[in-house]
């Protein structure tokens, strides 16, 4: 299926300069092997928001149509 | 000499250039570690503390190590830089890491402390023990980065610095005091470098080969083997791009000063002065501070310097970049830099010229009072304004003095855009953004700091098992925060007297981890409560500083723009704390009167009665 999924807050560095990307996900796959995919190491992701629900990394994505990643990433 | 630290104290009385030793006992390392813990116990019995002013000879400057300090343990890098605040008398404790600390430790001695002021401008050099002092005059008048070339002409290979330029020189109450240039680290807050050069000391130069004595070295292998590793997985995004790849993060959190924090959203123009926009066409490598596997520093090149510089990091790219609406990177990554030239505090420097912006554009000053200089928003005039500063002319003179007493000077109702607490210009967290930060800032001992309790890493996601803490708290919300920010702060008063850089945490390194590491330096048979309560009394002894200097609960405030007036766009957009509320519930959890001072029953379980007046 296809997935909208947005890489918020200066997320998008780590694939590629795009802030909403469109990819073809298996929805009986792993939170994680989406974000995997995307190179975003898990320590900079502080959750990800599915239809609004927050997800967990080891969660299943499910048949969904946009993701939201949110990042921890803290300045100084 | 015990394991974990040499017991010894330089001192140096620059009136008679007397060089002597002060000892201290393993019975104090251990209640109140090193760097600013011990360094506040020799304040709090300095003779007449609350009568000096802060740049009159008699007050002390302190350079102490963390207890870390030298080991292999992970960023034990952090010195403490100690005095009172020049703006305003209180406690001052500026901290930096890089390598001139682990250099001063290796010439056997934990810290400096200076009394006195020398009659011409000396530096000094500390060779391995040795120490000896040398004209400065010709080192007078020259920015840091001369200073340096000069110095390595001078003093022999293989030393480090730490200088002042020359917003240090001009009492500026802005100025930092900056190190290993041309890295440069910077030692910046609390008018720190201006105590540098009311001492008429210009530099100090050192080198040495003395190892810090390690009581269980077995335990200290195994440490490193099974924590390094994690440290560094967890901390990746801050290698990757430094502090400065926050900024588009902060920005959507309604977190970033925005036009002298008036607005609430800025996307595009954080888009623009993102770390990750400017590393690719800027970086010219990546710097770690000493033993630090997070390796988080950005060396630059310099636009139009043909030479390399720090990279600007979050707070500098915040406070001289969206708050001024200062969208440039080049213009940005020149202004950083000669932050760090002249010896400025960037993050007080940005404000004070943010202030002033807000103060052209609403007519409370115009050209009449800048000498001609039109002081709009962007990054021209963010140079311009730097260099009057630096120099401490024109209306840069005013702005010199800090943001309190530029706005006391300009009067006309500028007091209102002036966003500071107890005279410290507040750093890029807004309180609004993070409602804990507006607790943090109004207690924080120095005032407007973000370091003493770093509440944000909480609300962002960052996990602290080992402190109670598993899920973010909601940022917005008052009702929880006065037990979390009593708890972060006693956890984060330990960093700087245990020499460790506040990253750890968001690497995962709680108190039981402090404690192990603890454990295998000194052979102390420590716990993590131990590590807490020493936390707890170490902040109680600055609170007590400052209460000597006449801070109460009035002074436990936050300015007008953060205390009444709500962001009116982005993620944060009609958030105000309750902080009147918090206060009351804070106070009861810290054991201090309604009027903020600690009660008798806190001081004799904290071991500070001795202290009480």
């Amino acid at each position: 299926m296809k997935v909208k999924v947005s890489l918020l807050g200066g997320l998008r560095h780590y694939y590629n300069g795009e802030e909403t990307v469109e990819l073809e996900v298996d929805p009986t796959s792993k939170v994680e092997e989406l974000t995997g995919r995307l190179g975003i190491p898990k320590s900079e992701i502080m959750q990800v928001m599915i239809h609004g629900l927050r997800r967990e990394l080891f969660e299943t994505i499910g048949d969904v149509e946009t993701i939201e990643i949110i990042p921890t990433l803290v300045g100084g | 000499m015990s394991d974990g630290f040499f017991g010894k104290l330089l001192t140096i009385d620059l009136n008679t250039q007397k060089i002597g030793e002060k000892y201290f006992s393993e019975e104090e390392a251990r209640k109140y570690y090193l760097g600013s813990g011990l360094s506040a116990k020799i304040m709090m019995e300095w003779p007449d503390i609350e009568r000096l002013d802060p740049l009159s000879p008699e007050a002390p400057l302190i350079f102490m190590t963390g207890l870390f300090v030298s080991t292999a343990l992970p960023a034990s890098t952090k010195l403490s830089v100690v005095a009172k605040q020049v703006a305003t008398g209180i406690w001052n404790e500026a901290t930096v890491g890089g390598h001139w600390p682990q250099a001063f430790r290796s010439t056997g001695y934990d810290g400096i402390v200076f009394s006195g002021r020398a009659e011409k401008p000396v530096y000094l050099v500390i060779d391995d023990g040795e120490v000896s002092f040398r004209d400065a005059s010709s080192l007078w008048g020259l920015d840091t980065e001369k200073t340096a070339e000069k110095l390595d002409k001078g003093v022999g290979e293989g030393f480090l610095y730490g200088i002042i330029g020359q917003a240090g020189e001009k009492l500026s109450a802005i100025a930092a005091i900056a190190f290993d240039p041309p890295n440069y680290r910077m030692a910046a807050r609390g008018g720190i470098g201006a105590v540098m050069g009311s001492k008429n000391l210009k530099a100090i130069a050192v080198r040495g080969t003395k190892k810090v004595p390690i009581a269980r070295k077995d335990l200290m292998s195994k440490l490193l083997k099974e924590q390094a590793g994690p440290i560094r997985e967890s901390t990746k995004g801050l290698h990757d791009f430094g502090t400065s790849g926050g900024v588009e993060a902060v920005e959507m959190f309604g977190d970033l000063p925005i036009k002298n924090w008036q607005l609430g959203s800025w996307k595009e123009g954080a888009k623009k002065i993102a770390g990750q926009t400017m590393q690719p066409e800027h970086l010219d490598h990546h710097y770690a501070c000493y033993a630090c596997p997070i390796r988080c520093g950005k060396i630059y090149k310099i636009p139009d310097h043909n030479e390399i510089g720090h990279g600007p990091e979050y707070e500098n790219i915040a406070m001289l970049g969206s708050n001024c609406l200062n969208d440039d990177p080049e213009a940005l990554i020149e202004a950083n830099h000669l932050c760090n030239m002249y010896g400025l505090d960037a993050i007080s420097t940005g404000h004070v010229i943010s202030f002033s912006m807000e103060a052209f554009e609403r007519g409370i000053i115009s050209e009449k009072d800048t000498g001609g200089v039109k002081i709009e928003w962007g990054g021209a005039a963010v140079i311009k304004m730097i260099h009057l500063i630096g120099n401490r002319e024109g209306f840069g003179d005013i702005l010199a003095n800090g943001v309190r007493k530029a706005a006391q000077i300009i009067g006309r109702n500028s007091e209102e855009l002036a966003v500071e607490v107890k005279g410290l210009e507040i750093p890029a967290h807004d309180p609004r953004g993070h409602v804990s930060m507006s607790l943090n800032y109004a207690t924080a001992v120095r005032g407007g700091c973000h370091l003493e309790g770093l509440t944000y890493f909480l609300d962002r996601g960052i996990p602290a098992p080992d402190l109670g803490f598993t899920s973010p708290p909601d940022p917005h919300r008052s009702d929880d925060k006065p037990p979390i920010v009593v708890t972060m702060q006693n956890y984060f008063s330990v960093f700087n007297p245990m020499g460790l850089c506040k990253f750890l945490f968001v690497g995962r390194v709680g108190p039981t981890i402090i404690s192990e590491w603890c454990r295998a330096v000194t052979g102390w048979d420590i716990s993590r409560e131990e590590v807490m309560k020493t936390g707890e009394r170490i902040f109680n002894l600055k609170r007590l500083f400052n209460i000597r200097h006449g801070i109460s609960r009035k002074d436990d405030i936050l300015p007008p723009r953060m205390y009444s007036g709500a962001k009116p766009d982005g993620k944060a957009a009609g958030v105000v704390a309750n902080l009147g509320w918090m206060l009351h519930e804070y106070y009861k959890l810290r054991g201090w009167s309604e009027l903020g001072i600690p009660e008798n029953e806190k001081l004799i379980e904290l071991e500070l009665a001795e202290f009480r007046k």
